[in-house]
């Protein structure tokens, strides 16, 4: 597992239109998370601009293709790649979602969601275990925005996490927005979300902010800035985590950067509110 | 059903665009339309960032359903969209026969955007060793680097997207696709020259290419300044 912080640390995406700025050094961050797959590449101009950004800042790898949800194991080549890039950079820690992307070699680059039942976890304990061999690290496991519960489902989506963290000792990225998505697409409440959380074991937060889909469904898109209903449930989330690493999660219509500093900035006042 | 039969079954519902088939297993069936659409839209997106200029000489309709069209039959394989669509250049050609400048332009965005995170070029120390047998010695285009044949000024429309948008026009000739430093870039090769790299590249020793060339030794030299100094060519294992 991977040790407790001693204070909170407050992070941005890194993302194109703000490469500039990373490069100066000069961005009151922490740390910066990165998209794994896009910097697993032999050179270029992705591999200079994180060799150059790490030379200012901590940097947390977060992978969107690891799949760890499919069933019939993980990528050999996709785990020694990203080994290659981790060992490069030497990032706080690498972070990938519950859920998968494909099967049989198809990649859909969708995060498709899992059956929560004890087949599921089986795989899903047996293909975290096999990427913390591969890496040679402990694994952050992100809770999904869903848009569907399975009937086959015979557990919650915490007692699911609770048990990949007590099986593997991976440790936990909570998505609050995540939280927030799939509370509202599934009629649950997200306190008993947060209440079946191994606390301990969270290392990371995510704060962004979903779309409206059709049939009243909410997208997690991170193409809005985090809303009411988000920050709300993020102070609850405040009162339950000790300290850990923060970041404002913006994937499209990329905003000035001062704007997203800025909802950092809320972050780290509700901490201080919360701490009280 | 078992969780692998399961996620075939997704899998082949989500390409084939209809998730209609797992309705029974999930609670509000509304969420599977978010996944189909997402990974439509995904491939869909993921061409559009790869054949950017492409896209813009296309417009946006016909793209989208070009690409849709394509995505259908060419799921992913990659752990990443930036590596998705090497073979779309191809489909286009077969779907636009008479208009060569798309699939010739996309093969350039493809290019391109190969160059832009291959292996960064080495300094050609290699080519100082004075035991080289230069009349034997193999060599190949270096990671990033490519040479494209055209029969049309793909490469000029290319070039004046978006500002002064060209008439496409036959114009036959060998592109040369290398990355300096961290910029892409792209040239036509001159008379003789583009011959001689595509010879190199197809594995013909540098001797006898050169002698099949007929160009001068001058001329040779000159390129092959050129190549050393760009990193575009190294020697074969």
């Amino acid at each position: 597992m991977i040790p407790p912080l001693t204070r909170s640390l407050y992070g941005l995406g890194l993302r194109r239109p703000h490469h500039d700025l990373f490069l100066a050094g000069n961005v009151p961050v922490d740390f910066v998370e990165v998209i794994s797959e896009n910097f697993m590449v032999d050179g270029g101009r992705p591999a200079d601009v994180l060799a150059r950004v790490r030379q200012h800042h901590d940097v947390v790898l977060h992978g969107v293709s690891m799949s760890l949800g499919t069933a019939t194991g993980l990528d050999a080549a996709y785990l020694s790649r990203l080994k290659q890039l981790a060992d490069a950079i030497e990032p706080l820690w690498v972070s990938d979602h519950l859920a998968w992307t494909g099967i049989d070699g198809v990649n859909s680059h969708d995060l498709l969601p899992i059956p929560y039942t004890e087949e599921a976890l089986t795989i899903v304990c047996r293909n975290i275990e096999q990427a913390q061999a591969a890496l040679g690290r402990p694994l952050l496991v992100e809770n999904p925005s869903t848009y569907l519960a399975f009937r086959a489902s015979r557990m919650t989506e915490w007692e699911f996490l609770a048990a990949l963290v007590q099986r593997t000792g991976c440790a936990l990225l909570l998505d609050v927005n995540n939280i927030h998505v799939s509370g509202h697409n599934h009629g649950c409440d997200p306190l008993a979300w947060l209440d079946g959380i191994p606390w301990d074991a969270v290392r990371q937060l995510h704060l962004a902010g979903p779309s409206q889909g059709a049939d009243g469904l909410l997208i997690d898109t991170h193409d809005t800035p985090v809303p009411e209903p988000v920050w709300d449930l993020y102070a609850e989330v405040r009162r339950r985590a000790g300290p850990v690493a923060v970041m404002i999660e913006r994937d499209d219509d990329i905003p000035p950067l001062a704007d997203l500093l800025a909802e950092l900035d809320r972050a780290r006042a509700v901490d201080a509110k919360v701490s009280l | 059903m078992t969780l692998a039969r399961f996620q075939r079954q997704f899998q082949a519902g989500l390409i084939a665009g209809d998730l209609g088939a797992l309705a029974d297993a999930v609670e509000r069936p509304a969420g599977l339309a978010v996944h189909t659409h997402a990974a439509r839209a995904m491939l869909v997106d993921g061409l559009a960032d790869n054949f950017a200029k492409t896209l813009h000489w296309l417009g946006g309709e016909a793209f989208t359903a070009l690409a849709l069209a394509y995505a259908a039959i060419s799921p992913s394989s990659s752990w990443t969209l930036a590596d998705y669509g090497d073979d779309f250049p191809e489909y286009l050609r077969r779907q636009q026969p008479d208009e060569r400048e798309v699939a010739e332009l996309a093969a350039l965005d493809w290019a391109l955007r190969s160059a832009f995170a291959a292996a960064d070029p080495q300094p050609a120390t290699w080519a100082q060793d004075p035991d080289i047998d230069w009349e034997a010695l193999r060599l190949k285009l270096a990671p990033g680097t490519s040479l494209l044949a055209f029969a049309t000024n793909a490469d000029a429309i290319w070039a004046a997207i978006p500002a002064q948008p060209i008439t496409a026009a036959m114009a036959p000739g060998l592109v040369l696709v290398w990355r300096d430093r961290l910029e892409p870039r792209f040239r036509r090769t001159s008379a003789g020259e583009g011959e001689l790299l595509a010879a190199l590249a197809a594995g013909q020793r540098f001797g006898p290419a050169c002698d099949a060339s007929g160009a001068d030794s001058l001329a040779i030299g000159a390129w092959l300044r050129e190549w050393l100094s760009a990193g575009l060519v190294v020697p074969r294992g």
